[in-house]
């Protein structure tokens, strides 16, 4: 210890070991040892689970089926209601009515929860009339809340009728609303190419597109204008073209679209509607165009047939030549991949092929 | 019967339209009930399991039969339920 002491001043004085010396220790504190816990049967930090999503969750769907019920209802009256409304002038006019094969199976097809078919055939100049009523979606509650304050839906109805004519004319002619021309030329092609705006004498804001005067004073008559006067703004387009065929033996098409009555209100025009499509189809079907006019239409249609075969044609050879380039592509692809003799073995073949095609007897000398 | 312009001999039976599987107009409420089923399963967010199912619902209201495909329904239907199933297997494990 001694010894230690004298190495100790040697290094640092303050380090000197005194035997003697009473050493000040601090006092100890008492440590208290932490308390175990069994923490594994227990979270850290415990929530109780709350179900408000899946509450809202569940109301929601509730709330939206009951929406698809109370909807598929509405819709489903004014249905019936359309039906009874035409069904009187449908069995006037034709000799079989209702969708269904037997009699008694089924007037109406449902479609889809807002789309109703109603249909009827067997007239001396009409395939059929199909009767199409597409309501708005009330079933669905998005539609309802979200599309129907944005957008303006209407319940529309639709006819097509094929027809056939006593004595074969072209024809071709559009009424629609002065708002509607632009887009309408636009999505029709023989509209755009052979009809005019005329003037007959219609409501304001409709528009006859037709291809003769002739044609346009025959088809509006009196009576037709009378019926256009009575239906106010709830045409929005009726459309006769010989350029559609539905069905054989029946050249010329109608396709007609009109406003339904908002929640069936004021339903006195919707066989209103129906009976100014039948007149059309009639006198559509009786037509009976002058020689000059008839040659006028057939020279006009020879024209816009050759035009249309040449678009054709053209697009065809566009296809062709890209089918061409990109195969070619292909090959050259493949080449470059090829290892140089058997680059040498392709040329050689390939210009084998190409002597066999001109009918020469050449070899090729390697140089 | 002059005036009658009905004819019996000349009518055709009714045909409904059936539409090509490329004529048939896409079904966005299906596509994205299944998108949020799928995301539901995967990444565990209840909401848009129950948001799926919602969809779906509207999708099958809304839709025609010419253009129904059932296989579609029962699928989109399996991968609801999968996806409800899994976001809510601890109340299983809790009883």
């Amino acid at each position: 210890m001694p010894a230690l002491s004298l190495i100790s001043l040697l290094i640092h004085p303050s380090l000197s070991f005194d035997d003697d010396a009473e050493l000040d220790f601090p006092e100890e504190e008492e440590v208290q040892e932490p308390i175990l816990q069994n923490l594994s049967a227990q979270d850290p930090f415990p929530q109780k689970p709350n179900f408000y999503m899946e509450i809202t969750m569940l109301c929601l769907i509730c709330l939206y089926i009951s929406n698809v019920y109370i909807g598929k209802q509405k819709n489903e009256r004014l249905a019936t209601g359309w039906l009874y409304l035409l069904k009187p002038l449908f069995q006037e006019n034709f000799s079989k009515t209702g969708v269904a094969e037997k009699e008694g199976e089924g007037e109406m097809l449902k479609e889809a929860n807002h789309v109703f078919k109603y249909y009827a055939s067997g007239r001396y100049n009409m395939g059929y009339i199909l009767g199409t009523l597409e309501l708005s979606k009330r079933q669905d509650l998005f539609n309802t809340l979200i599309f129907g304050l944005f957008s303006k839906e209407q319940d529309k109805v639709s006819y097509e009728i094929p027809i056939k004519q006593e004595n074969p004319n072209p024809i071709a002619f559009m009424l629609c609303k002065t708002n509607q021309v632009k887009n309408l030329r636009a999505n029709h092609n023989d509209i755009k190419t052979l009809t005019r705006a005329l003037d007959i004498g219609l409501p304001s804001g409709y528009t006859l597109l037709a291809e003769s005067i002739e044609a346009a004073e025959f088809l509006f008559n009196g009576n037709v204008i009378r019926l256009i006067e009575s239906l106010s703004n709830s045409i929005e387009m009726v459309y006769v073209t010989d350029q559609v065929n539905l069905i054989q033996g029946y050249p010329i098409t109608l396709v007609s679209s009109f406003v339904y009555p908002k929640d069936g209100k004021d339903v006195d025009f919707v066989a209103t509607q129906a009976q100014l499509v039948i007149t059309l189809a009639d006198l559509t079907s009786k037509l009976a165009l002058s020689g000059k006019v008839k040659t006028a239409a057939e020279k006009e249609r020879a024209t816009m047939n050759k035009d249309k075969v040449k678009e054709m044609n053209q697009q065809r050879e566009e296809e062709r030549l890209q089918k061409k380039y990109d195969q070619k592509k292909k090959e050259e692809e493949k080449i470059q991949g090829l290892s140089k003799e058997k680059k040498r073995k392709l040329e050689e073949k390939e210009y084998k092929k190409e002597l066999k095609k001109k009918g020469l007897k050449f070899k090729m000398v390697k140089g | 019967m002059k005036g009658d312009p009905r004819r019996p001999e000349s009518i055709i039976p009714f045909k409904d339209c059936v539409l090509n599987s490329s004529e048939v107009p896409p079904d966005w409420f299906s596509f994205l009930s299944v998108m949020c089923a799928m995301i539901g399963f995967m990444l565990r967010i209840k909401w848009a399991a129950w948001a799926s199912l919602l969809m779906f619902i509207s999708g099958y209201t809304s839709s025609r039969s010419s253009t129904m495909d059932y296989s579609q329904i029962f699928t989109s239907f399996s991968m609801i339920l999968i996806s409800l199933v899994t976001n809510y297997s601890f109340l299983f494990r809790q009883i």
